[in-house]
């Protein structure tokens, strides 16, 4: 194998210890760890392209995460009628899952790929107050939600989960424990098409459509009690988020006077930041909601111009300056 | 005047039309039609271009592209109806009349 210095033309210096102030670029080895280390720069965050959907979907549902993501439910345009198909996302391509009992639309979907939940929504001639729970190849029911809604929030996992606001404009919450529903906390402000992150006990329930303008409030739930959190730099609706209460991220859908936005923004716990906009504004899209703030993905949903579409956009949070490793003895 | 933005046609085939270390590089904006928007003057946003075989167009070129796509999903809006809906329950249905876009210079 090629010496460091024959590629480089220097040798790389052997130290007990990190170099307390490096600099960008500079490469050691970590005599004590036996690590090969260089610090590296800031490295920006980013939405790259992934795998296409196999079919075009709005007020579609998502859970999982960046490379285990599942997305199911949702309307398919022309002629604009509920679906009950699920694709499965392996960090590239788009496959086939079970189809739902209940096709529908605008429903709280949340979990894991192998564990998800899809809780009421718009069917076929109305609202719906069924559950359905995905085992990673089938849909079974699950218990009823208390109020039939739509276009609501929702996060958790299969056996601690949450549902909250929607339409019609409903300030409650449910709660579910894997079998049955039941009540929550009242939320302030509500709103439906409203964007959400967290746990059942750590949620957020972030902008929504309340009538014009769009919200730019944040409200965080405790398992118990709804208070006012942090402020959007873009107040808005029909956008989606990953996340938990303290590192949460939202992603476009509509801006306060409802047009598309291409926004990105990271929540910290009490403070919205600016991030990377999206490639592609849409909205009525979903998310692998249950990622982390730094990696998830947003699919379908509408675009200017397009019904729904089958793209995917792939988020990776920024990396600040730092030591990182190369190698290990 | 120098111009900010240029524009192309490329279709989006998905995991890897714009990869994480153009995306560090280059502002992105997509449009409908497969238009998109990335910094003029820009040799990362050139090399994107000819790696997507995407089709560079004027300003005005794409504003028509985009147009067209606008005025159809708009006639396509305005032409579905159901009887008795209300329209806001025609845009909790399939969403708010396209907007028609005006691209950047």
């Amino acid at each position: 194998m090629a010496e460091y210095k024959d590629a480089k033309g220097i040798k790389v210096q052997s130290l007990s210890a990190d170099p307390p102030a490096p600099f960008v670029g500079q490469v050691w080895y970590n005599t004590t760890s036996g690590d090969l280390k260089y610090y590296g720069d800031a490295i920006p965050a980013t939405w790259a392209t992934g795998g296409s959907l196999g079919t075009a979907k709005y007020q579609t549902s998502g859970a999982g995460t960046k490379t285990a993501a599942l997305n199911f439910g949702g309307a398919v345009p022309s002629p604009y009628v509920p679906t009950n198909l699920t694709e499965e996302y392996d960090g590239s391509a788009w496959t086939a899952g079970g189809t739902l009992s209940t096709s529908r639309r605008a429903g709280a979907g949340f979990g894991l790929q192998t564990a998800a939940l899809l809780a009421t929504g718009t069917a076929v001639p109305g609202r719906t107050n069924s559950t359905e729970e995905y085992d990673g190849s089938t849909w079974t029911a699950g218990g009823n939600v208390g109020s039939s809604k739509t276009q609501l929030g929702g996060c958790g996992i299969q056996t601690a989960g949450l549902i909250f606001g929607g339409s019609p404009l409903p300030l409650t919450s449910e709660e579910y424990n894997g079998s049955a529903w039941t009540a929550g906390g009242t939320l302030t402000n509500g709103g439906f098409d409203i964007m959400s992150a967290g746990t059942q006990t750590a949620a957020l329930a972030i902008g929504g459509d309340g009538g014009p303008p769009d919200r730019d409030t944040t409200e965080e739930y405790d398992g118990t009690t709804w208070t006012a959190g942090g402020t959007l730099n873009t107040g808005g609706s029909q956008g989606a988020g990953a996340g938990t209460q303290t590192a949460a991220i939202i992603f476009s859908g509509n801006n306060a006077s409802n047009s598309f936005t291409n926004r990105t923004e990271i929540y910290d716990g009490s403070t919205w930041t600016n991030s990377v906009n999206i490639n592609t504004a849409r909205n009525w899209f979903a998310s692998s909601i249950n990622s982390p703030q730094s990696s998830t993905i947003a699919f379908g949903g509408e675009t200017s111009g397009l019904p729904a579409t089958t793209e995917t956009e792939e988020f990776t949070g920024a990396t600040p300056a730092g030591v990182r490793i190369i190698g290990t003895d | 005047m120098s111009k900010t933005y240029q524009y192309c046609v490329a279709e989006n085939w998905g995991k890897g039309f714009i990869d994480h270390k153009e995306s560090e590089k280059i502002t992105f904006k997509s449009f409908p039609g497969n238009v998109w928007q990335v910094p003029a003057h820009n040799k990362d946003a050139n090399l994107w271009i000819h790696k997507v075989l995407g089709t560079p167009k004027t300003v005005s070129e794409a504003q028509t592209i985009v147009d067209a796509v606008i005025s159809a999903a708009q006639t396509t809006w305005d032409n579905d109806n159901i009887e008795g809906e209300s329209t806001e329950q025609k845009v909790e249905r399939i969403g708010a009349r396209p907007l028609n876009i005006t691209l950047e210079e």
